[in-house]
């Protein structure tokens, strides 16, 4: 019996290999079978034919090869180009140059109420560092991220050491390397994501190490860094704390003293960032978050997912309900049921679920050393191909051409308002404008709501449109960018000022 | 001793390599500002701090090695610095290069201390 569950699971381990290779690339199409399915089965046939009784050793400098890999794959988009990827670059420029613009005090009243609503305070009192060191906002955005993103992987790897051991170590960091879902939120420029990972799991790390001094310190940053992020920890940390009641003195006094260092960040935003918040999070209405779908990243993963199951399993038969297991359960249930920022979690959940692979992939390795390192590597390598292709296909969200006709609107009058009509152009408008701007639906000064603005793209009515522009500060100017509807062409009231800007003049 | 001395050697050399090249795209001095700088901000403190919270004198199972030491310096510096700084703003120090280079001076200097005292502290606690 155990014999013929062996073969099968030998035989269809390679056909899973195969398969997934081909649709890697482009072969066949992800969709002829339900690979998540067939990834549970092989996991399930695992768990029952794979033994942890034997030891491997991989040689440690190992690591060195997804390390430059990381580097090259990120470097490359920035060949030739110096803007920026991602759509929230924007962002991040204009409240980062907000609170350089403050120094030498860290500011709160002084910003715009989106800010001190949506944005954590822990990032910006960082990049207020590198300013100081005289980086300039360019190379934050580009080369501190990509240090950040190596910082990452180093903080994969020590964790992944930390709970189970070196071997898992190295594959993760190997996994992380290739993972699609990783780059995509590089490429997306999720900046406070990722500064947030690094420190959710480095808790994760000093509590495993019960080193509950750097542990508060590191979970607290956390807190001011990225809530969402915090809030994966605060749930997985309540289970833990209730699962390890042994232990309630150290876990109490840590939570406390959590919330102690974290509160005085928040205390003169407490009502927008936090209360005004309760109500959408009870209402359910608190939204996906920007990002690909669970039904992308199922196919996403399909190199490691079987492995991730199967680590899983593993940790549950030795009933190791260890953190970071807490952690999968609770992200995956945010996210498979669609409970809160369940888009967004998908980067998370990633980040377990490949030590969880690594894991998995050990215990192949360990028990079939040959058909464990053949299958890997082919599943790695078909992994790799995707990345380097999206890596070379990363492109910035606008072109130099575009970013200098918005740097231009720097020219206007210093108290004039710049109108985006799109959202996809509103944070370049935002962070290289130098200007005021009015967006759809974004940041402080719109005053329309969707059926006005609505109303304003489909009207050449010139007593309707000055009567709406009524309630807008002047001189305003409007952008219309390259990969959008220009609603203003036809319209009375404006007039050309430049290539694609115009002024309203009613 | 010799060999962490060799090892502090390559690390400068490296950095001054480091700051020759990036001098090609601004100043010399900014660049020296940029990599000097970030490892004085974004390294040096955690370091300290991780031979207090993982000496080398710890048992094998719990010992980190050299990567988990670098990883854990620079992450322990992200999170350390930020905080401290904001708090000693709260009570009305401004944010500037000589503060905040005192500062992590002050971090440096307590953690050494915190090191060298630590089984004296221990024992008047137990006391």
């Amino acid at each position: 019996m155990r014999k013929t569950l062996n073969n099968t699971f030998i035989i269809l381990l390679f056909v899973y290999t195969i398969l997934i290779a081909l649709s890697y690339f482009n072969i066949i199409s992800k969709y002829t079978l339900h690979f998540e399915i067939f990834a549970f089965i092989l996991a399930i046939l695992a768990i029952f034919v794979l033994k942890d009784n034997k030891k491997i050793h991989f040689n440690k400098y190992l690591i060195l090869m997804p390390l430059i890999f990381i580097l090259l794959v990120r470097i490359i988009p920035y060949i030739n180009n110096d803007i920026p990827l991602g759509y929230d670059t924007g962002i991040y420029k204009y409240i980062a140059e907000a609170y350089k613009e403050n120094l030498p005090t860290i500011p709160d009243l002084q910003l715009d109420k989106w800010v001190r609503t949506g944005h954590e305070p822990g990032l910006f009192i960082l990049t207020d560092f590198l300013y100081l060191l005289n980086f300039n906002t360019n190379q934050i955005l580009i080369y501190f991220l990509i240090f950040l993103e190596l910082l990452l992987g180093l903080v994969i790897y020590i964790t992944a050491n930390k709970f189970f051991n070196k071997n898992t170590a190295i594959i993760s960091l190997f996994l992380y390397a290739i993972s699609i879902t990783q780059f995509k939120t590089f490429e997306y420029m999720y900046y406070k994501n990722i500064l947030a990972l690094i420190f959710l799991l480095l808790s994760f790390y000093f509590l495993k190490s019960k080193k509950y001094i750097p542990f508060v310190i590191t979970a607290a940053y956390l807190a001011v860094l990225h809530r969402p992020s915090f809030l994966i920890f605060a749930l997985a940390y309540s289970v833990y704390f209730l699962l390890n009641l042994k232990e309630w003195k150290p876990n109490l006094i840590s939570s406390l003293s959590i919330i102690i260092l974290a509160f005085p960040f928040y205390i003169n935003r407490l009502k927008e960032m936090i209360i005004d918040n309760l109500e959408p999070l009870i209402e359910a209405n608190i939204g996906a978050g920007t990002f690909i779908t669970f039904f992308q990243y199922q196919f996403l993963i399909l190199a490691y997912l079987p492995f991730a199951f199967l680590g899983a399993f593993y940790l549950f038969k030795k009933k190791n309900y260890n953190i970071l297991l807490i952690w999968f359960v609770i992200n995956f249930i945010l996210v498979f049921f669609k409970l809160i920022f369940y888009n967004r979690f998908i980067i998370h959940l990633d980040i377990v679920m490949i030590i969880l692979a690594s894991l998995g992939m050990v215990l192949l390795i360990k028990n079939k050393k040959y058909i464990g390192t053949i299958t890997i590597s082919i599943l790695l390598l078909a992994s790799l191909f995707i990345v380097v292709n999206e890596s070379i296909n990363a492109k910035p969200l606008i072109s130099n051409v575009e970013l200098n006709i918005i740097k231009d609107l720097q020219k206007t009058e210093n108290n004039s308002y710049i109108m985006s009509t799109t959202s996809y152009y509103s944070p370049w408008i935002l962070g290289y404008s130098g200007r005021k701007t009015i967006a759809p639906g974004l940041f402080d000064y719109d005053q329309w709501s969707k059926e006005e603005w609505i109303k304003f793209y489909n009207s050449t009515d010139k007593k309707l449109i000055n009567s709406m522009f009524s309630n807008y500060t002047k001189p305003l100017y409007v952008y219309v960018g390259k990969y959008q509807t220009d609603y203003i062409k036809n319209k009375p009231c404006f007039e050309v000022y430049k290539d694609r800007i115009y002024r309203y003049v009613c | 001793m010799k060999k962490i001395f060799k090892i502090w050697i390559l690390v400068l050399i490296i950095l001054l390599v480091t700051s020759l090249i990036l001098s090609v795209w601004s100043s010399l001095l900014d660049s020296f500002r940029i990599v000097f700088g970030s490892v004085y901000v974004l390294f040096l403190p955690g370091y300290f701090l991780t031979y207090l919270f993982f000496p080398k004198n710890l048992n094998e199972n719990e010992r980190i090695d050299a990567i988990e030491r670098i990883a854990l310096s620079f992450a322990l510096s992200i999170a350390v610095v930020p905080l401290i700084v904001f708090y000693l703003n709260l009570l009305g120090m401004k944010i500037s290069v000589v503060n905040v280079f005192i500062t992590i001076l002050a971090i440096i200097i307590i953690t050494l201390l915190l090191e060298i005292y630590k089984k004296d502290i221990i024992k008047i606690f137990k006391k």
